[in-house]
This record gives C-alpha cells, structure tokens and sequence, in this order.
C-alpha cells in the first residue's frame, strides 16, 4: 500500500489552525500592537508585527499542505511534519474505538473530527483535524469491512459496507436526560461555581461584593460584639441568610446538572450496526463513538445512590482505547431500566443478572474496616490502660466503625457464569463489573498482612484499559477457594 | 516461609542463591548514609541534651544491621517462579504475599535488565509486560543471566507459536 499523495484534511481544518496559533500568541502580541499605538516611532514594531502575522498564518498553512493521510486496505496512514517527517501506520487490527467530534462550527461546515484510539497510550493517536462528513464515512467503512484474516475480503467488505441501518438499542427522551442532570447532581459543581464567583467579582468594578467577606459579615459578627449578636434578630437573620445561601446552592447544583446532562446527553442514542455499538449524543457538540463488540473488555454497571433509590443504572464499557473518556471506558447508556441493560448486555452474549453470587467470609467485615479499625484500636486500648473510665468508650467507637465493615462486606459478591467473572461491591452506591475471562490478563492471588491475620486471600484480576483502582478484586476468599477461583478464571480464559 | 509453598499451592522454583548477597548489598549501600546520618545527629544531640553518646546510634545501628542481615534472606526466601507449560508463576512479598499468574498468551513484550550490583554477580531480572493494568509488568530479579535468557526465548517461542 502506497501513502503517497494522500489526502489533506479539509480547508476549514487550516482556517481554525491558523486561528488557533492567533489565539495562543495573543498574549505575546498585545505589546508588539501596543508599540505600534503608542511608541513614538512605529517604523521598527510595523514590520515585526507584519512577519509575526504573517508567521501565524504561514506556519499553519504549511503543516496543512504537508499532514497527507491516506486510508489504506488495511491500515490508516497520516505523514505530517514540515522539519522532520514523521509517517504514522496505525493497522485496522489495532484500531480499538473511533471517536466522531462536531461543534458548532464542524456542524456548519459539514466536517467532523474524528480520533481513532488504538490502545497505545499516547493522547493524539490518530486524530483527523478535521475531514468531511464522506471521509468519516469512507474510513468506517474501511474499518468495518476489513476483517482481519482473509485476503477475500472484497466480498465481506461490500457486503459489510452495504449493511443493514443501525438497530436501536437505547435513547434518551428529553426527559430523562433531565432527569439524569438532576440524579447527577453533585457538590462539586456547586464548588466550581463559588470559584468561579471569586473570578467574576473583580470584573464588577464599583460594587466590589464578595460572597465570602459578606458570609464572614454576617456569621462573624458575634465576634466583633457578643451581646449584639446574642440578640435573637440578629442570630435569625444569620440562620436565614446560611438557610438562603444553602437553598441558592442546591438550586445552583441542579441546573448546573442539568445544563451539563443536556450539553453532554441531549438526544442520545445507543444502536447496533451488527459488529459494533454506535453511541451518538451532544447538543452544540454532536459525538459519535463507535466501539466494535470485539474489543470490549469489560462491561461496568454503575449505580451511585441517587440512581439506585430510582431503580436506575448506568451502563460502560471497557475498551482498551478509551483513554478520551474518563476512567478508560464509554458510557453507553447514563440512565437505564435492567430490560434496557439487558438488551445491551444480550449482545455482548453476558448476563447482566447472574444468580450465583457468592459472599466472602464474615471475617472479611475486620479486613474492611481493617485501617480505621487498627487506626483506632491501639489507642484506644492504651488510653483505656492509662485511664481505666475511658474503657466503656471502646466500643462506642469500634461499633461504628465495625458496622460500615460490616456493611462492605455485605455489598461484596461475586459470581462466575457464562464465561465471565462478575464482582459487585458498594455501600450506598453499587457498582458491578463484568469480564469476559477471555479478556483476563493475568491473576495474582493476594495475601496482605491484615488477610494473613485472618487467614484470608484475595484474587485480583487484571484486565486491559481499566485504571489501577476499578481494577476486579475478589477478596474474602479462603485460601483454598482462592486457589480454586484463579484456577476456574486461568482455563475459563481459553474460552 | 519457602518458596515451595506459594499461594497458588504451586512448588517454585527460587532464585539464583548470589541474588541474597545482592540484596545485601543494596541494603548496605542505602544503610550506610543512613548510619552516618544517625552518628552525626547523635553525637550533635548527645552533646546539647547531656546523654551518653551512642545512645540513638547504637539503636539505629541494630534496627540497620537486622535490615542488611535478616531481612535480605526473609525478602529472597519470599520470591519464587516457574514457567508452567503456557503460564508463568512469579511469588513475592514479605508483608503482602502475591501470586501472579500470567498467561504467555497475554505478553505484550519482555525485557532483561542487568542493574549495577546484578550485572558483578552475573544476575539479570526479567520483565514481562502485559496489556493489564495492576500488573502491566511482571519482575522477576535474580536470575543468572542464562536462566533469563532462557525464559525469555521460551517465552517469545511460545508466544510465536501461538501467532501461528
């Protein structure tokens, strides 16, 4: 296969590049202008600032005259570079999801971004900046019908390309991606918006209102004169003030939840092409990711506990390339009834609901609150020494303490069917995941110190693309179950 | 603790017996500044505060000689592989035990790294990557360089079978 000619990436890419290269050297332009406005000879700054400019739009120009790319039978090929060349082959084989990006500006000119995700871990792996709406088609169909092995591919990939329209699995009707603003609601937007007041109040040249100074007025003042304070008029208006403040930032957090769930969510649709999930959703930016079923590795059911007391979940998959989204994986459906997850899980050939889930063992509550539990426990015992009365107080402490282990140990299960392993943990908030064990990497039975103590194992499963802390872990287990898990995980592998 | 007797209940193999001495070594050359640091700070304090001197020294001293005596053997005797027909074993950890299981099927590329102590004594570690992520590479120290060699090509023979 041969790269050579190729194809550049659409004009509109070279007109948001050259704006681009403005906007992040603006700064150093201000003074260059502000020479030529105010110096008392401008001969010197007006070339400068000629070269400069014509530097900013010269220097896009060229990197879009020379990044070619050219969809190949069996790999993507970009070259780009003006000084060194570089020509990247990203093999169909590797490619694990694509991710299809259109802004407003995309949407007006018919072009899209599109980010092939291989798995390799750097960030722009094959990123088209950005090509027509046909090209985006071209090259999905050329991922779609390559298939692999067989040199006969031209009859599976005319077929493939002429596929049946995508099937329907999921969408979101306006009023549940409202609904999932709201169940989304989280502090930490309402966080991000009291920083950003800290930002805005300079801008208000004049009133100079700061929320803090006037919280510190209000609450503070029984500082600056206790009897005054004391007054019961006065304590009300602090308690409706904080009352007022509080109600403000929980209205806050709700529409801001909103607005972000319509932006991100807004018409979302989840279809089946056959071979591949196709999520597609956005109000001003439309994305569109496409993941083949192949490279699932993982499928993660997610129900925090707003979502759980509403009966919902939220449905991920792991795909080894997922590195745009957060935690390495693709949500596929924010808010879904198990008939949906269902049809979801159906076609991965996995079952959302499997029966046999299996406890740990009860001395598994220790090992859970095992830190605060050590934490705590030699203190206490060595005040309750030193100062016998404090003794009734050990387990005032411990019971707590022991009951939010207990409560761990009891949201923890797991089970193994239709060829996948299934571990389920929690509190409030549930999360379950799924793996296929013909994605299994490698398995490692753990002993800790604290397990050692109590004569118990874990198996930590590793799977590809997962980030270190959502990585499965089995725990609870005797050490002869532990032996027999990773046993049933190594030949359940071969499939 | 040996390590023929694993988590897995599998009999391993232990590593290349020079590897103790590089443990020791490793510990000594971080023990000493240690040690130093230890000599001067008691002998700055035992002076202001009116102790013996030698008092915190000894002390550190004693913790320092069980680190470069008895723990390099605890941390060898804890380490164990096997390559068991297409799975490698690896055993390690003290305080935390583990036992990692890696199907070669899985291996992504393997290393063989000799450190600055390693490479006097003729040692090697191999490393064997996978697409995971808790245990993305798998280490095994102390192998006599052959041995790791010899790993290393059944591995990747292994590996090109499979391919095929």
């Amino acid at each position: 296969m041969s790269a050579e000619g190729g194809r550049r990436l659409h004009p509109a890419s070279l007109i948001t590049g050259i704006l681009d290269s403005i906007r992040s050297s603006i700064l150093a332009l201000l003074p260059i202008f502000g020479s030529i406005a105010f110096a008392e000879r401008p001969f010197v700054s007006v070339p400068i600032a000629f070269l400069i400019l014509a530097g900013l739009i010269l220097v896009p120009t060229i990197k879009w005259m020379r990044f070619r790319y050219t969809i190949g039978d069996d790999a993507l090929v970009i070259e780009q570079g003006v000084i060194s060349r570089q020509r990247r082959v990203i093999p169909f084989e590797r490619v694990q999801d694509i991710d299809v990006e259109r802004g407003p500006i995309a949407r007006a000119t018919g072009t899209a971004l599109v980010k092939v995700e291989t798995g390799g871990g750097g960030k722009d792996e094959g990123t088209l900046d950005v090509v027509t709406l046909a090209e985006v088609e071209r090259l999905r169909a050329a991922i779609r019908g390559w298939r692999g092995a067989a040199p006969a591919t031209d009859a599976a990939a005319t077929e493939v390309a002429a596929s049946p329209p995508d099937q329907l699995i999921y969408a979101m009707p306006i009023s549940r991606v409202v609904l999932s603003g709201v169940l989304g609601f989280s502090l930490v937007s309402i966080a991000v918006i009291f920083g950003a007041l800290q930002y805005v109040e300079p801008l208000v040249e004049g009133t100079r209102y700061d929320v803090y100074d006037f919280i510190r007025e209000q609450v503070g003042s029984r500082r600056i004169d206790p009897r005054e304070a004391a007054t019961g008029a006065r304590m009300l208006a602090t308690a409706a003030f904080v009352a007022s403040l509080v109600g403000a930032a929980l209205v806050l957090g709700f529409v801001t939840g909103i607005v972000l769930a319509l932006l991100r969510d807004f018409g979302f649709r989840l279809s089946w092409s056959g071979a591949a999930f196709r999520v597609r959703r956005g109000l001003l930016t439309i994305r569109e990711v496409q993941v083949p079923r192949g490279r699932v590795q993982r499928v993660i059911l997610k129900a925090p506990l707003l979502l759980r007391l509403m009966k919902y979940r939220r449905v991920e998959l792991g795909t080894i390339g997922g590195a745009s989204e957060m935690g390495g994986s693709h949500v596929v459906a924010p808010l879904a009834r198990s008939e949906e997850i269902n049809r979801i899980t159906d076609l991965l050939h996995l079952d959302a609901a499997p029966a046999g889930w299996r406890r740990g063992h009860g001395l598994m509550v220790l090992q859970r609150s095992g830190r605060l539990l050590t934490a705590m426990l030699t203190p206490m015992v060595v005040l309750g020494v030193l100062v016998p009365w404090t003794l009734p107080l050990v387990p005032v402490v411990l019971i707590p303490i022991l009951a939010v282990g207990w409560l761990a140990w009891r949201g923890e299960r797991h089970a193994i069917e239709q060829g996948a392993l299934h571990v389920r943990n929690g509190i409030l908030g549930i999360r379950h995941v799924i793996v296929p064990m013909r994605r299994i990497q490698s398995v490692t039975i753990r002993r800790g110190w604290i397990e050692r103590a109590i004569g118990l194992s874990s198996v930590i499963v590793d799977v590809a693309g997962a980030s270190t802390y959502t990585v499965p872990v089995v725990s609870g287990l005797v050490p002869d179950d532990a032996r027999r898990l990773a046993a049933a995980l190594l030949i359940g592998r071969r499939g | 603790m040996s390590a023929a007797e694993t988590l897995a209940g599998e009999a391993l193999d232990p590593l290349d017996p020079r590897y103790r001495t590089v443990l020791r070594l490793g510990s000594l050359v971080a023990a000493l500044p240690l040690l130093v640091a230890a000599v001067v700070a008691d002998a700055v304090l035992s002076s202001r505060f009116d102790f013996a001197f030698g008092a915190i020294a000894s002390g550190i001293a004693l913790l320092l000689i069980s680190w470069v005596l008895v723990s390099p053997a605890r941390r060898f005797n804890a380490w164990g592989y096997r390559l068991d027909g297409d799975e490698l074993n690896v055993a390690r950890g003290v305080l935390t035990r583990t036992h990692s299981i890696v199907p070669l099927q899985r291996v992504q590329h393997i290393d063989v790294g000799q450190g600055a102590i390693a490479r006097r004594f003729g040692l090697a570690e191999l490393v064997v990557h996978t697409a995971g992520t808790h245990g993305a590479a798998v280490t095994i120290p102390g192998l006599a360089l052959p041995e790791a060699e010899r790993l290393r090509d059944e591995i990747r023979l292994h590996i090109r079978r499979e391919a095929e």
